[in-house]
Protein backbone atom coordinates (compact mmCIF):
# COMPACT_ATOMS: atom_id res chain seq x y z
CA UNK A 1 0.00 0.00 0.00
CA UNK A 2 1.29 3.00 -0.84
CA UNK A 3 2.36 5.34 2.25
CA UNK A 4 0.66 8.94 0.27
CA UNK A 5 -2.76 9.12 -0.29
CA UNK A 6 -2.67 11.21 -3.41
CA UNK A 7 -6.01 12.81 -2.94
CA UNK A 8 -4.87 14.18 0.54
CA UNK A 9 -1.80 15.51 -0.54
CA UNK A 10 -3.69 17.64 -3.85
CA UNK A 11 -6.05 19.08 -0.78
CA UNK A 12 -2.84 19.98 1.08
CA UNK A 13 -1.19 21.35 -1.97
CA UNK A 14 -4.37 23.35 -2.88
CA UNK A 15 -4.48 25.00 0.60
CA UNK A 16 -0.97 25.72 0.63
CA UNK A 17 -1.29 27.62 -2.67
CA UNK A 18 -4.83 28.70 -1.75
CA UNK A 19 -3.22 30.49 1.52
CA UNK A 20 -0.07 32.04 -0.66
CA UNK A 21 -2.63 33.42 -3.09
CA UNK A 22 -4.05 35.18 -0.31
CA UNK A 23 -1.03 36.62 0.86
CA UNK A 24 -0.62 38.19 -2.66
CA UNK A 25 2.26 35.46 -3.11
CA UNK A 26 0.78 33.51 -6.33
CA UNK A 27 -0.92 35.68 -8.41
CA UNK A 28 -3.59 33.04 -10.81
CA UNK A 29 -7.19 32.78 -11.21
CA UNK A 30 -8.96 30.20 -9.02
CA UNK A 31 -9.97 28.24 -11.87
CA UNK A 32 -6.18 28.33 -13.23
CA UNK A 33 -5.57 26.82 -9.63
CA UNK A 34 -8.40 24.59 -9.11
CA UNK A 35 -7.95 22.94 -13.10
CA UNK A 36 -4.09 22.39 -12.41
CA UNK A 37 -4.68 20.75 -9.28
CA UNK A 38 -7.18 17.97 -10.88
CA UNK A 39 -4.77 17.32 -13.81
CA UNK A 40 -2.08 16.84 -10.87
CA UNK A 41 -4.37 14.72 -8.71
CA UNK A 42 -6.00 12.26 -12.14
CA UNK A 43 -1.73 11.75 -13.49
CA UNK A 44 -1.00 10.72 -9.74
CA UNK A 45 -3.92 8.92 -8.74
CA UNK A 46 -3.49 6.61 -12.65
CA UNK A 47 -0.02 6.62 -12.37
CA UNK A 48 -0.26 5.25 -8.30
CA UNK A 49 -3.24 2.67 -9.39
CA UNK A 50 -2.75 1.07 -12.81
CA UNK A 51 -2.68 -2.30 -12.24
CA UNK A 52 -3.76 -2.33 -8.60
CA UNK A 53 -7.22 -3.84 -8.95
CA UNK A 54 -8.41 -0.48 -8.00
CA UNK A 55 -11.08 0.49 -10.26
CA UNK A 56 -12.93 3.24 -8.77
CA UNK A 57 -9.95 5.07 -7.96
CA UNK A 58 -8.38 4.78 -11.65
CA UNK A 59 -11.59 5.58 -13.15
CA UNK A 60 -11.71 8.81 -10.37
CA UNK A 61 -8.44 9.72 -11.69
CA UNK A 62 -8.74 9.67 -15.29
CA UNK A 63 -12.25 11.86 -14.93
CA UNK A 64 -10.28 14.72 -13.07
CA UNK A 65 -7.64 14.69 -15.12
CA UNK A 66 -10.32 15.09 -17.80
CA UNK A 67 -12.08 17.87 -16.33
CA UNK A 68 -8.98 19.60 -15.53
CA UNK A 69 -8.39 19.55 -18.88
CA UNK A 70 -11.48 21.19 -20.07
CA UNK A 71 -11.13 23.99 -17.46
CA UNK A 72 -7.71 24.32 -19.06
CA UNK A 73 -9.37 25.02 -22.26
CA UNK A 74 -11.97 27.01 -20.99
CA UNK A 75 -9.40 29.02 -19.00
CA UNK A 76 -7.00 29.36 -22.00
CA UNK A 77 -8.86 29.35 -25.25
CA UNK A 78 -11.84 31.75 -26.77
CA UNK A 79 -14.67 29.81 -26.40
CA UNK A 80 -17.57 30.89 -28.14
CA UNK A 81 -20.28 28.74 -26.84
CA UNK A 82 -19.92 26.98 -23.97
CA UNK A 83 -22.79 24.90 -24.98
CA UNK A 84 -21.06 23.14 -27.44
CA UNK A 85 -18.71 22.09 -25.18
CA UNK A 86 -20.43 20.25 -22.52
CA UNK A 87 -22.27 17.66 -24.03
CA UNK A 88 -18.82 15.97 -26.30
CA UNK A 89 -16.86 16.49 -22.88
CA UNK A 90 -19.37 14.22 -20.91
CA UNK A 91 -19.17 11.96 -23.24
CA UNK A 92 -15.50 11.91 -23.80
CA UNK A 93 -14.82 12.10 -20.19
CA UNK A 94 -16.85 9.09 -19.47
CA UNK A 95 -15.68 7.29 -22.26
CA UNK A 96 -11.76 7.80 -21.47
CA UNK A 97 -12.64 6.77 -18.07
CA UNK A 98 -13.81 3.62 -19.00
CA UNK A 99 -11.10 3.17 -21.96
CA UNK A 100 -8.73 3.35 -18.91
CA UNK A 101 -10.08 0.89 -16.97
CA UNK A 102 -10.45 -1.58 -20.45
CA UNK A 103 -6.47 -1.09 -20.21
CA UNK A 104 -6.45 -1.81 -16.68
CA UNK A 105 -7.63 -5.16 -17.61
CA UNK A 106 -7.74 -5.76 -20.63
CA UNK A 107 -10.21 -9.13 -20.54
CA UNK A 108 -12.90 -6.93 -20.10
CA UNK A 109 -13.65 -6.08 -23.76
CA UNK A 110 -17.17 -4.46 -22.40
CA UNK A 111 -15.81 -1.71 -21.32
CA UNK A 112 -13.56 -1.24 -24.17
CA UNK A 113 -17.12 -1.39 -26.12
CA UNK A 114 -18.36 1.40 -24.04
CA UNK A 115 -15.41 4.24 -24.29
CA UNK A 116 -15.38 3.19 -27.88
CA UNK A 117 -19.60 3.86 -28.22
CA UNK A 118 -18.87 7.20 -25.86
CA UNK A 119 -16.28 8.63 -27.32
CA UNK A 120 -17.65 8.60 -30.83
CA UNK A 121 -20.98 9.71 -29.66
CA UNK A 122 -18.59 13.37 -28.50
CA UNK A 123 -17.50 13.08 -31.27
CA UNK A 124 -20.53 12.82 -33.30
CA UNK A 125 -22.34 15.62 -30.89
CA UNK A 126 -19.43 18.18 -31.15
CA UNK A 127 -18.96 17.53 -35.22
CA UNK A 128 -22.94 17.59 -35.91
CA UNK A 129 -24.06 20.53 -33.49
CA UNK A 130 -25.17 22.57 -35.83
CA UNK A 131 -26.85 20.64 -37.80
CA UNK A 132 -29.17 18.53 -35.66
CA UNK A 133 -31.90 20.34 -33.41
CA UNK A 134 -31.84 17.55 -30.87
CA UNK A 135 -28.15 17.83 -30.48
CA UNK A 136 -28.47 21.84 -29.30
CA UNK A 137 -31.85 20.72 -27.19
CA UNK A 138 -29.74 18.21 -25.13
CA UNK A 139 -26.74 20.35 -25.13
CA UNK A 140 -29.16 23.40 -23.29
CA UNK A 141 -30.47 20.70 -21.23
CA UNK A 142 -27.19 19.49 -19.71
CA UNK A 143 -26.18 22.96 -19.44
CA UNK A 144 -29.28 23.55 -16.99
CA UNK A 145 -28.64 20.25 -15.33
CA UNK A 146 -24.94 21.17 -13.96
CA UNK A 147 -26.24 24.92 -13.39
CA UNK A 148 -28.23 23.03 -10.29
CA UNK A 149 -24.88 20.65 -9.40
CA UNK A 150 -25.81 21.83 -5.53
CA UNK A 151 -29.09 19.99 -5.55
CA UNK A 152 -27.73 17.12 -6.71
CA UNK A 153 -24.97 16.94 -4.13
CA UNK A 154 -27.78 17.11 -1.85
CA UNK A 155 -30.03 14.44 -3.26
CA UNK A 156 -26.18 12.54 -3.41
CA UNK A 157 -25.73 12.81 -0.06
CA UNK A 158 -29.28 12.40 1.38
CA UNK A 159 -29.45 9.29 -1.02
CA UNK A 160 -25.83 7.75 0.42
CA UNK A 161 -26.86 8.46 4.30
CA UNK A 162 -30.13 6.94 4.03
CA UNK A 163 -29.10 3.82 1.51
CA UNK A 164 -29.03 0.31 3.61
CA UNK A 165 -26.33 -1.12 2.03
CA UNK A 166 -22.76 -0.66 3.14
CA UNK B 1 -28.53 -5.16 6.53
CA UNK B 2 -28.78 -2.37 9.26
CA UNK B 3 -30.47 0.54 8.52
CA UNK B 4 -27.99 3.48 9.66
CA UNK B 5 -31.07 4.98 11.41
CA UNK B 6 -31.86 1.83 13.41
CA UNK B 7 -28.21 2.10 15.09
CA UNK B 8 -28.77 1.34 18.65
CA UNK B 9 -26.60 3.61 20.96
CA UNK B 10 -23.62 1.10 22.38
CA UNK B 11 -23.46 0.59 26.08
CA UNK B 12 -19.82 1.32 26.52
CA UNK B 13 -20.31 4.75 28.42
CA UNK B 14 -21.90 3.13 31.20
CA UNK B 15 -20.83 2.42 34.99
CA UNK B 16 -23.43 0.07 37.28
CA UNK B 17 -23.57 1.86 40.62
CA UNK B 18 -25.97 0.78 43.81
CA UNK B 19 -28.97 2.99 45.28
CA UNK B 20 -30.26 1.60 48.29
CA UNK B 21 -28.93 -1.64 47.13
CA UNK B 22 -30.49 -1.84 43.55
CA UNK B 23 -27.96 -1.60 41.04
CA UNK B 24 -28.79 1.13 38.16
CA UNK B 25 -26.72 1.87 35.37
CA UNK B 26 -24.94 5.92 35.57
CA UNK B 27 -24.31 7.10 32.34
CA UNK B 28 -21.45 9.18 31.43
CA UNK B 29 -20.93 11.35 28.84
CA UNK B 30 -17.81 10.59 26.98
CA UNK B 31 -16.00 10.59 23.14
CA UNK B 32 -16.93 7.51 21.56
CA UNK B 33 -14.48 5.48 20.61
CA UNK B 34 -15.82 2.88 18.48
CA UNK B 35 -18.45 4.46 16.35
CA UNK B 36 -16.07 7.98 15.43
CA UNK B 37 -15.56 9.73 12.40
CA UNK B 38 -13.22 12.49 13.61
CA UNK B 39 -13.11 12.78 17.37
CA UNK B 40 -16.38 10.65 18.80
CA UNK B 41 -17.69 13.79 20.08
CA UNK B 42 -21.50 13.04 17.84
CA UNK B 43 -21.74 9.67 18.97
CA UNK B 44 -20.76 10.40 22.15
CA UNK B 45 -23.51 12.36 23.08
CA UNK B 46 -25.88 10.10 20.91
CA UNK B 47 -24.75 7.32 23.19
CA UNK B 48 -25.61 9.43 26.31
CA UNK B 49 -28.95 10.76 25.04
CA UNK B 50 -29.81 7.64 23.82
CA UNK B 51 -30.41 9.02 20.22
CA UNK B 52 -29.08 7.92 16.78
CA UNK B 53 -26.03 9.69 16.01
CA UNK B 54 -26.78 10.63 12.61
CA UNK B 55 -29.17 13.06 13.60
CA UNK B 56 -26.20 14.71 15.91
CA UNK B 57 -24.12 14.42 13.01
CA UNK B 58 -26.10 16.37 10.66
CA UNK B 59 -27.36 18.76 12.79
CA UNK B 60 -23.76 19.88 14.23
CA UNK B 61 -22.67 19.56 9.84
CA UNK B 62 -25.62 21.87 8.76
CA UNK B 63 -24.71 24.60 11.80
CA UNK B 64 -21.46 24.64 11.13
CA UNK B 65 -22.35 26.62 8.01
CA UNK B 66 -24.24 28.92 10.51
CA UNK B 67 -20.63 30.97 10.39
CA UNK B 68 -18.79 28.22 11.94
CA UNK B 69 -21.33 28.03 14.66
CA UNK B 70 -20.83 23.76 14.73
CA UNK B 71 -17.43 24.07 14.29
CA UNK B 72 -16.88 25.69 16.97
CA UNK B 73 -19.00 23.89 19.80
CA UNK B 74 -17.71 20.82 18.04
CA UNK B 75 -13.92 22.26 19.22
CA UNK B 76 -15.22 22.80 22.94
CA UNK B 77 -17.10 19.50 23.36
CA UNK B 78 -14.25 17.82 22.66
CA UNK B 79 -11.93 19.90 24.64
CA UNK B 80 -13.89 19.12 27.60
CA UNK B 81 -15.77 15.99 26.77
CA UNK B 82 -13.06 12.97 28.05
CA UNK B 83 -12.73 10.28 25.57
CA UNK B 84 -13.43 6.68 26.50
CA UNK B 85 -10.63 4.48 26.64
CA UNK B 86 -12.62 1.33 27.54
CA UNK B 87 -12.70 0.56 23.72
CA UNK B 88 -9.25 -0.10 21.80
CA UNK B 89 -9.43 1.61 18.06
CA UNK B 90 -8.12 -1.64 16.74
CA UNK B 91 -11.51 -3.23 17.69
CA UNK B 92 -13.62 -1.01 15.52
CA UNK B 93 -14.38 -3.08 12.49
CA UNK B 94 -13.65 -2.62 9.26
CA UNK B 95 -17.48 -2.65 8.76
CA UNK B 96 -17.86 -0.42 11.35
CA UNK B 97 -15.27 1.77 9.86
CA UNK B 98 -16.76 1.71 5.96
CA UNK B 99 -20.22 2.74 7.64
CA UNK B 100 -19.04 5.53 8.89
CA UNK B 101 -16.97 6.44 6.06
CA UNK B 102 -20.07 6.37 3.89
CA UNK B 103 -21.77 8.64 6.42
CA UNK B 104 -19.27 11.08 6.42
CA UNK B 105 -19.25 11.11 2.30
CA UNK B 106 -22.90 11.40 2.40
CA UNK B 107 -22.63 14.44 5.06
CA UNK B 108 -19.72 16.30 3.25
CA UNK B 109 -21.84 16.37 -0.22
CA UNK B 110 -24.48 17.47 1.82
CA UNK B 111 -22.58 20.42 3.03
CA UNK B 112 -21.10 21.34 -0.05
CA UNK B 113 -24.45 21.44 -1.87
CA UNK B 114 -26.00 23.84 1.10
CA UNK B 115 -23.12 26.24 1.19
CA UNK B 116 -23.00 26.82 -2.48
CA UNK B 117 -26.57 26.91 -2.66
CA UNK B 118 -27.86 29.54 0.37
CA UNK B 119 -24.96 30.92 1.40
CA UNK B 120 -24.08 34.44 -1.10
CA UNK B 121 -20.46 34.79 -1.43
CA UNK B 122 -19.19 37.15 1.83
CA UNK B 123 -23.37 37.30 2.74
CA UNK B 124 -22.32 34.69 5.84
CA UNK B 125 -18.67 34.99 6.22
CA UNK B 126 -16.33 32.42 8.42
CA UNK B 127 -16.95 33.06 12.02
CA UNK B 128 -17.73 36.76 11.35
CA UNK B 129 -18.03 37.15 15.08
CA UNK B 130 -14.30 37.22 15.58
CA UNK B 131 -13.94 38.72 12.66
CA UNK B 132 -11.58 36.02 10.53
CA UNK B 133 -12.88 36.62 6.35
CA UNK B 134 -14.96 34.07 4.76
CA UNK B 135 -11.54 33.74 2.04
CA UNK B 136 -9.81 32.03 4.78
CA UNK B 137 -12.27 29.31 4.99
CA UNK B 138 -10.98 27.35 1.99
CA UNK B 139 -7.83 27.38 2.11
CA UNK B 140 -7.81 26.22 6.27
CA UNK B 141 -10.62 23.37 5.14
CA UNK B 142 -8.70 21.93 2.31
CA UNK B 143 -5.65 21.88 4.51
CA UNK B 144 -7.64 20.11 7.16
CA UNK B 145 -9.04 17.38 4.83
CA UNK B 146 -6.20 16.43 3.20
CA UNK B 147 -4.22 15.99 7.04
CA UNK B 148 -7.20 14.22 7.72
CA UNK B 149 -7.42 12.09 4.37
CA UNK B 150 -3.93 11.14 4.85
CA UNK B 151 -3.99 10.24 8.64
CA UNK B 152 -6.94 8.00 7.91
CA UNK B 153 -5.24 6.54 4.65
CA UNK B 154 -5.58 2.84 5.54
CA UNK B 155 -9.33 2.86 7.01
CA UNK B 156 -10.46 4.95 3.67
CA UNK B 157 -8.52 2.54 1.24
CA UNK B 158 -10.61 -0.18 2.55
CA UNK B 159 -12.82 -0.97 -0.61
CA UNK B 160 -14.97 -4.16 -1.26
CA UNK B 161 -14.81 -3.90 -5.39
CA UNK B 162 -14.45 -7.51 -6.79
CA UNK B 163 -12.22 -8.67 -9.97
CA UNK B 164 -14.46 -9.40 -12.30
CA UNK B 165 -17.69 -7.14 -13.72
CA UNK B 166 -20.67 -9.45 -13.36
CA UNK B 167 -24.53 -8.56 -12.84
CA UNK B 168 -25.70 -9.53 -9.51
CA UNK B 169 -29.03 -10.64 -9.44
CA UNK B 170 -29.75 -10.27 -6.42
CA UNK B 171 -31.08 -6.63 -5.15
CA UNK B 172 -31.27 -5.58 -8.13
CA UNK B 173 -33.86 -2.95 -9.39
CA UNK B 174 -33.80 -3.31 -13.48
CA UNK B 175 -30.89 -5.75 -15.01
CA UNK B 176 -28.24 -5.05 -12.12
CA UNK B 177 -25.72 -3.44 -14.04
CA UNK B 178 -25.37 -0.38 -12.16
CA UNK B 179 -24.98 -2.39 -8.65
CA UNK B 180 -22.52 -4.91 -11.09
CA UNK B 181 -21.06 -1.79 -11.78
CA UNK B 182 -20.83 -0.29 -8.01
CA UNK B 183 -19.24 -3.38 -7.01
CA UNK B 184 -16.76 -3.49 -9.70
CA UNK B 185 -15.30 0.17 -8.87
CA UNK B 186 -15.85 -0.41 -4.88
CA UNK B 187 -18.09 2.55 -4.92
CA UNK B 188 -21.85 3.03 -3.42
CA UNK B 189 -24.32 1.78 -5.83
CA UNK B 190 -26.47 5.19 -4.95
CA UNK B 191 -23.55 7.09 -6.93
CA UNK B 192 -23.81 5.19 -9.48
CA UNK B 193 -27.97 4.49 -10.30
CA UNK B 194 -27.96 8.62 -9.89
CA UNK B 195 -25.46 9.11 -12.68
CA UNK B 196 -27.10 6.58 -14.89
CA UNK B 197 -29.84 8.45 -14.71
CA UNK B 198 -28.26 12.04 -14.93
CA UNK B 199 -26.57 10.53 -17.53
CA UNK B 200 -29.70 9.59 -19.13
CA UNK B 201 -31.61 12.70 -18.82
CA UNK B 202 -28.38 15.34 -19.74
CA UNK B 203 -28.18 13.05 -23.16
CA UNK B 204 -31.85 12.80 -23.87
CA UNK B 205 -31.63 8.79 -23.68
CA UNK B 206 -28.29 7.87 -24.60
CA UNK B 207 -27.63 6.30 -21.05
CA UNK B 208 -30.55 4.00 -21.27
CA UNK B 209 -28.89 2.66 -24.16
CA UNK B 210 -25.94 2.36 -22.39
CA UNK B 211 -27.56 0.48 -19.50
CA UNK B 212 -28.91 -2.08 -21.44
CA UNK B 213 -25.90 -2.68 -23.84
CA UNK B 214 -23.93 -3.19 -20.08
CA UNK B 215 -26.80 -5.30 -19.33
CA UNK B 216 -26.83 -7.20 -22.06
CA UNK B 217 -22.75 -7.55 -22.33
CA UNK B 218 -22.20 -8.56 -19.30
CA UNK B 219 -22.14 -11.89 -17.29
CA UNK B 220 -25.15 -12.10 -14.85
CA UNK B 221 -23.49 -13.18 -10.75
CA UNK B 222 -24.71 -16.53 -9.96
CA UNK B 223 -27.06 -16.89 -6.75
CA UNK B 224 -24.47 -19.17 -4.62
CA UNK B 225 -27.08 -21.23 -2.25
CA UNK B 226 -25.51 -23.18 0.63
CA UNK B 227 -27.70 -25.96 2.03
CA UNK B 228 -27.46 -26.52 5.66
Amino acid sequence: MNRVSPLALTFIVLGVILFLKLFGEIIASETHIYGNMLLFYGIVSVFMNMGKQRKGVLFLGVFSFMLGVLLYVMNNFDIMSTNRMILPALFFIFGSGFLFIYFDDLSETIFLIISILLILAGYFTFAFYDSFELIRFSASISKKTLDYWEYLFIIIGVGIITDRRI
Amino acid sequence: MQNIFDEEPKPENRSILFKDDEPYIRKRLKRSNSNRIFFGVCAGLAEYYNINPNIIRLIFALSALLGGLGVVAYTILFLFIPANDSINNAEVSSKAQLLNNKILLGITLIIIGFYFLIIPPNYFPFLFWIKIPSTLLFPFVFLLIGIWLQKNYRSISLSNSQRKFQRPLEGRLLLGASIGLAQYFGAHTIIVRFLFILFAFTTLGFGIILYLLIALLSQPKEVVIIDE
